[in-house]
């Protein structure tokens, strides 16, 4: 299995790796990018099975990075890791086809619910 | 000590809750609920912008030795291994960004959350105080602040003024 983490923390991009171990998700292959526009570059580079994105970047935003993909008609399962969890955020992500969203702070327990139902 | 705006009646207890969660969960450590003073010289800032139906700041305020521990804490780096300052500047820039966007939730209305913004130094904040709440755990505490400000003074220039 192949994770693609996207965050402009690279703090926050370690918490998450780390937090997919401790959900369970130890020993599969992790793919990091630093914005919206790596996160594109990293889809089509190495084809991840699930993207987890943060929203709020600089350059491309995660919303827009998720736009971007599925106006190319990549259908990637893909869901946020954000420190915003408004009802608002959530009817947008999931209109954009987002499949979980995820508020920081997290837990392990938060990761596994979110992730089993899309990796089965 | 609790102040609250008409507009943005966000309470010190309800931060507190934030900041406890965030470090339980985010930084795995133990936090005990400390609203005394502490000496703010050589303290670092980090802070995020809300815009929007309300506009303001929250805060993040901590003395750099504490900054590193956050940090160690948050990348699992041992003592013995050195921390760069641009890992701290993003270590307490997460901080105050989840913590920024969990207060953005408890407001009513429109608002977008602005990117983190660290000074290495500490910088007063030229706003309201709506409420703060401090945390503390062994050898170290530090302070969040939320701050109202007038829709038309919020931009980058908002901090940096003696209050």
């Amino acid at each position: 299995m192949r994770f693609l983490v996207v965050d402009d923390s690279r703090v926050m991009r370690q918490i998450v790796v780390r937090t997919l171990r401790q959900a369970g998700y130890d020993g599969h292959e992790v793919v990091e990018a630093v914005d919206g526009a790596d996160g594109l570059a990293k889809v089509a580079e190495h084809a991840p099975d699930v993207v987890l994105s943060d929203w709020n970047m600089p350059n491309m935003t995660g919303i827009e990075f998720l736009r971007n993909l599925r106006a190319g008609g990549d259908q990637t399962p893909f869901g946020f890791v954000t420190s915003e969890g408004s009802d608002d955020m959530r009817e947008v992500a999931e209109a954009a086809g987002a499949r979980f969203v995820i508020v920081k702070p997290f837990t392990a327990e938060v990761f596994s619910d979110a992730l089993a139902p899309v990796l089965g | 000590m609790t102040t609250t705006t008409g507009v943005a009646p966000i309470r010190a207890d309800e931060v507190w809750e934030l900041v406890a969660e965030v470090w339980e969960s985010l930084l795995q450590l133990p936090a005990i609920r400390a609203d005394h003073a502490f000496g703010l010289q050589g303290a670092m800032t980090a802070s995020v912008t809300i815009d929007g139906d309300w506009t303001g700041l929250v805060t993040v305020t901590m003395p750099p030795t504490t900054a590193v521990a956050v940090t160690r804490a948050m990348l699992q780096i041992p003592e013995t291994d050195d921390v760069s300052d641009a890992d701290v500047a993003d270590a307490v820039g997460e901080v105050v960004n989840v913590i920024g966007g969990n207060v953005k939730a408890l407001l009513q209305g429109s608002t977008s959350l602005g990117l983190p913004r660290v000074e290495l130094e500490w910088a007063p904040v030229h706003a309201q105080l709506v409420c703060r709440a401090g945390v503390e755990w062994p050898g170290h505490a530090a302070r969040i602040g939320v701050w109202h400000l007038p829709s038309t003074a919020t931009s980058n220039d908002s901090m940096g003024e003696a209050r």
